[in-house]
């Protein structure tokens, strides 16, 4: 962990050195999380579905989709990306040091200028729970930060098997980025708004409607059931397959250098 | 001008080489063709609504992903930047061409040969899901002859706005931030991420007063019939002013940040 956070630490300093395009990138990067959120917001507003949805709760349900999403991509970049370090032969110099793999990629590579989208979704998650939720308690807290945690290694663990793939094309494949940016566009709308199928495929396959929108019952007071809580523990066995798929990579890999 | 030409054919060939990152960018359309349709289809199953229907908002969909490297707006050049920032682009001046219509060429090229390889299995897959998920069949001749046209000057249209990014490097060095930040303003004006008909406001309003709509909103819309000729034919004209407008100033930007250029070096 300490390795981990020096890894990270030096990672923003260089990205500090370019302040004005750092900003400018961060503020692109935020201008894209506010179109998507005012595309949600227009879509329910020409339907004539804000008396059905809440508006603090599509904003809730997205804000913490792209909270997750964004976590996900600034601190897991080094699976995101793995290709350009297996291209450079740079996996090879991490399998050499005596410390564990997963760490080292993570700590590879980090998306400091995606920061902005982390600060952006964080205000609009506060604000939309201030006003759906005035009377708001500890377990409630407790699961909003769970629901968040589940939604950030749903994504990573996606970053992970995408990063096996790279084992044997090298190249990546470009594709693999539908299932990790397509899921969050999917779950920028609550999920019981699609068809049964879509549910399905977002509950038991990749389960972030578990994080991200059936403990929202529990939160405005439909359910007080204790699964709730579990729901998004089930990230973790995605992360677990993520994780033996990938060594499975790694123990055919032979390098591709010379 | 025969020099220009080849330029051309020999920018499309090398383009047409990518074959398996062809299919890979085609299979993501796909996926995104689908969550599209997935999330519209879910909205008109709710309520109904009079500005455009969900045929014509299929149409939309699935034209958006099949021509997206014809006409979206962050395709891009790497190496004309790069030429700008390393300065190679002193090579560049050094050829008997127009520099301005040399990198136009370039980028047009680039466009033609990304969506030649992509568009038609994705036009043919799209032809054949399902209703209501499908892309239906131009409206009828007219509309899709004036869809014909409208892409290509579309695809003048938005290249002639990607000269004029690209020209600001010669001042900014890095423009990659300012650049980001004015494709996702232009990326949601022209109807890219969200059917311009859906709009309402003061941001449909700004949407019609730039030139983006005419990118692929205009086209898009000719096709399933949701723009009637008459209006068609008043749009194109518009936009011909447009393009000749945009043209000019990035030549003149380009003008402007050459004159200030000196090369050095041996």
């Amino acid at each position: 962990m300490k390795l981990l956070l020096h890894y990270f630490s030096m990672h923003i300093k260089v990205y500090l050195e370019y302040k004005l395009n750092f900003f400018l990138t961060m503020f692109a990067q935020v201008l894209i999380l506010g179109t998507e959120l005012f595309v949600v917001y227009t879509l329910f507003d020409k339907f004539q579905l804000l008396e059905e949805f809440n508006i603090n709760y599509l904003f809730m349900v997205f804000s913490i989709n792209w909270l997750g999403f964004s976590l996900a991509e600034t601190f897991g970049r080094g699976f995101d990306e793995f290709k350009k370090l297996m291209k450079k032969g740079g996996f090879d110099i991490l399998l050499i040091r005596p410390r564990n793999i997963f760490l080292q990629i993570l700590g590879n590579d980090l998306a400091f200028h995606k920061i902005g989208r982390i600060i952006a979704s964080t205000y609009l998650l506060i604000i939309s729970t201030i006003n759906l939720i005035p009377e708001i308690t500890i377990d409630k807290l407790l699961l909003i930060i769970f629901m968040v945690l589940g939604d950030f290694i749903i994504i990573v663990s996606l970053f992970i098997i995408g990063a096996f793939f790279v084992f044997f094309t090298v190249e990546g494949l470009e594709f693999i980025n539908v299932f990790t940016n397509g899921t969050k566009q999917v779950n920028d709308y609550p999920i019981g708004l699609y068809h049964k199928a879509v549910g399905v495929i977002f509950t038991f396959l990749i389960p972030v409607a578990l994080c991200n929108y059936y403990p929202v019952e529990y939160l405005i007071d439909k359910g007080n059931s204790f699964y709730y809580f579990l729901m998004p523990l089930s990230s973790l066995i995605l992360l677990g397959i993520s994780i033996v798929i990938f060594n499975l990579g790694l123990h055919k890999y032979s390098s591709t250098g010379s | 001008m025969r020099g220009y030409i080849s330029y051309f054919k020999a920018e499309l060939k090398a383009g047409l080489q990518y074959k398996t990152a062809a299919i890979s960018g085609l299979t993501t359309q796909f996926f995104w063709g689908i969550i599209f349709a997935l999330v519209y289809t879910s909205f008109y199953r709710h309520t109904s609504i009079k500005d455009i229907n969900l045929s014509q908002l299929m149409d939309y969909v699935w034209l958006n992903q099949a021509f997206l490297t014809l006409i979206y707006i962050g395709i891009n050049d790497e190496s004309i930047i790069g030429s700008i920032k390393d300065g190679t682009v002193a090579y560049e001046l050094l050829r008997p061409y127009d520099l301005y219509t040399w990198w136009y060429i370039k980028l047009v090229a680039k466009r033609y040969a990304l969506v030649m390889l992509r568009c038609m299995p994705i036009l043919v897959f799209a032809y054949l899901l399902p209703e209501p998920y499908n892309l239906s069949l131009p409206f009828n001749v007219i509309s899709f002859l004036m869809f014909l046209l409208t892409m290509f000057l579309g695809t003048i249209l938005v290249t002639s706005i990607n000269m004029i990014v690209n020209s600001l490097a010669f001042f900014t060095n890095e423009n990659r931030g300012i650049s980001s930040i004015i494709y996702t303003i232009a990326d949601l004006l022209e109807g890219s991420q969200i059917p311009l008909p859906l709009l309402s406001g003061i941001v449909l309003i700004i949407a019609f007063f730039t030139p983006f709509r005419f990118i692929e909103d205009l086209p898009f819309r000719l096709y399933s019939g949701h723009i009637d000729y008459m209006t068609g034919f008043n749009e194109i004209g518009l936009e011909l002013i447009w393009i000749i407008v945009l043209l000019i100033i990035g030549r003149l930007i380009l003008k402007k940040a050459l004159s200030k250029v000196s090369i050095q070096g041996g």
